[in-house]
């Protein structure tokens, strides 16, 4: 087992980061009713823990036993029926799903799934009438319809059902959809805390981490827990005992967008550009993220370049991340972003070394 | 509602005069055409005043056995903006989150408002002129989780109250706010436009040329919002 899932705390009481963020959890849910919840913050910050950890003081231990679904919907839609396919994770008081994996037919899965849960209402042990909660994940990625769809949902069927949505960025989710949810900001861990972590599961697998070795990792780690305990894992299976100047191994992606930006720091010609593309081709079809690997870019050019350059080229990574959301493929804005890098740096070169 | 189907009422109100009145409630008056307007008699409701809210709000507390300190108060009358059911949520859930005693942080972080000191952080790296560091700040503002659309408009607050800004100045900087918002609404990456934001602010504060036509090229293009282009 991962140290990742080994050591994710299981209850509110146990968490070490987010122990305030917690303690107000637990007085919410202390009556056995919770409003709609948004978590939102970067990843790695512990939202999914929080939840599951959540789930588990409102329903005990019976929250754990999960059993992996994969469901085909028949959706009506008018003149014809849409049949949907998406995996859930269920337990018998809730459901967890991506609805945004169902592309632009979200809308349907978010209606339908709410609506066969409130047909079934649980009945708790006292006979009273429960509720289940529905968890959905990467709600910024929901399509502005679903969003709209969910808010009436969660309106009519609210005392059936509670919604708890997870997402990256708020900014994403309708003012609508969050105004009807109490909002759970979770921030991505200061590096001493992270550290802290580090030595409790140190600790408790016995190990001897050499001072300051966590600390190096939790500066490598960009404030991401969960990337912090697994390079953690795999500093212990390269090397053990840790000695204090071994080598933290930086994510091969990273590494080659490192080279991608030095390539085209050394030059600028359509024959560089064109082996760049053939980079950037092999990290999409490793399914990075086009927009991560832009990101990346930006900070290793960042690194090198002067800071009168730094604007513009900011400038120009926003703007073409922007057009990449806009548009369909995302290996034109890519390349358009290294190409008017290159003609950037280029002019520059020329009119100051002439 | 649509212009069409204002028009499509026009007829139906005048139809049934007789048997039906009919109450409208909107937020823009200059959305509804004339010619339904001119049919109605007009109740106009101004944004409430603190006062009103205030007593409103401990109005509230009291029946609820709230307690709620003066600071606490004004905080909640600045974040509401004037809007009273959002004032009532944010109280509810921050009393259902602390308890009975309520105090004007936990307010803030119930809301969602970004802490002041955050805002002007941003500010005054802007202000530095160094870009590194407000890159360092924009980082920050990432990795705690702040929502960017909300940091915008608070920036926007910060900057027109300004005093020691030019008007031109305070112009370049609202016109990148506002391209950095639809932005946002496309669903574009919120760290590369907050840096985007804090560069382009960063070089009006310091008076840099808009359009870097030092290098010559595609003079059109630069400077221009990207929803232009298309």
């Amino acid at each position: 087992m991962l140290w990742v899932d080994k050591y994710r705390p299981k209850t509110l009481d146990k968490v070490i980061v987010h122990q305030d963020v917690a303690q107000n959890l637990q007085k919410l849910v202390s009556e056995g009713d919770c409003p709609h919840l948004l978590f939102y913050g970067p990843s790695g910050s512990g939202k999914k823990t929080l939840i599951m950890a959540l789930l588990r003081q409102i329903f005990g231990p019976s929250a754990d036993k999960v059993k992996v679904e994969n469901k085909v919907w028949k959706v009506d839609a008018g003149t014809r029926t849409i049949d949907v396919e998406l995996t859930t994770l269920s337990s018998t008081h809730h459901v967890e799903l991506n609805p945004s994996d169902a592309g632009f037919q979200d809308r349907y899965v978010v209606q339908e799934i709410i609506k066969e849960m409130a047909k079934n209402r649980p009945i708790d042990t006292k006979g009273k009438k429960g509720f289940k909660v529905l968890v959905l994940n990467e709600v910024d990625k929901l399509s502005r319809e679903a969003q709209h769809s969910l808010r009436r949902t969660m309106e009519k069927y609210s005392a059936s059902c509670r919604l708890v949505l997870c997402s990256n960025s708020s900014s994403k989710v309708t003012e609508a959809v969050r105004s009807r949810c109490l909002n759970v900001r979770i921030n991505a861990p200061m590096e001493e805390e992270i550290v802290n972590v580090l030595e409790f599961i140190a600790k408790k697998e016995g190990l001897q981490s050499p001072q300051g070795f966590a600390a190096r990792i939790a500066e490598k780690s960009n404030r991401n827990l969960r990337r912090a305990v697994l390079t953690f894992e795999t500093c212990r299976v390269q090397q053990y005992p840790f000695t204090n100047n071994q080598a933290i191994p930086p994510m091969d992606w990273e590494q080659y967008v490192s080279e991608i930006a030095s390539d085209i720091m050394k030059e600028q010609s359509p024959k560089r550009l064109f082996e760049v593309r053939g980079k950037l081709y092999e990290l999409l079809t490793n399914c990075i993220p086009p927009e991560i690997i832009l990101k990346r870019l930006l900070f290793e050019l960042l690194k090198k370049l002067d800071s009168e350059l730094k604007h513009e080229v900011s400038n120009w990574a926003a703007h073409y991340e922007h057009r990449m959301r806009l548009g369909q493929k995302a290996i034109f804005h890519l390349e358009a972003f290294v190409a008017k890098f290159m003609s950037i740096y280029k002019s520059f070169l020329i009119s100051t070394f002439g | 509602m649509t212009q069409d189907a204002q028009n499509a009422l026009r007829r139906t109100m005048e139809t049934y005069s007789k048997v039906t009145r009919f109450f409208f409630i909107c937020n823009y008056i200059s959305r509804i055409i004339e010619p339904l307007a001119s049919r109605c008699a007009k109740f106009r409701f101004k944004p409430l005043t603190e006062e009103i809210m205030g007593s409103r709000i401990l109005h509230i507390c009291k029946e609820e056995g709230l307690n709620l300190d003066s600071e606490a108060l004004s905080t909640l009358s600045s974040i509401s903006q004037g809007d009273l059911r959002r004032a009532i949520t944010y109280l509810q859930s921050a009393a259902r989150l602390f308890g009975s005693s309520i105090s004007a942080k936990d307010l803030i972080s119930v809301s969602g408002v970004i802490p002041n000191v955050v805002v002007q952080a941003i500010f005054s790296a802007c202000r530095s002129g160094n870009f590194d560091l407000a890159n360092k700040e924009v980082n920050n503002v990432i990795a705690e989780g702040y929502p960017v659309s909300q940091m915008l408009s608070q920036l926007y607050d910060i900057v027109v109250d300004a005093d020691d800004i030019s008007d031109e100045q305070k112009a370049r900087i609202c016109k990148k706010f506002a391209e950095a918002d639809k932005c946002l609404v496309d669903g574009a990456d919120e760290y590369l436009q907050l840096l985007n934001v804090a560069s382009s602010t960063m070089q009006a504060l310091s008076n840099m040329p808009q359009d870097m036509i030092i290098f010559g090229q595609n003079k059109k293009c630069y400077g221009l919002p990207s929803c232009t282009l298309f």
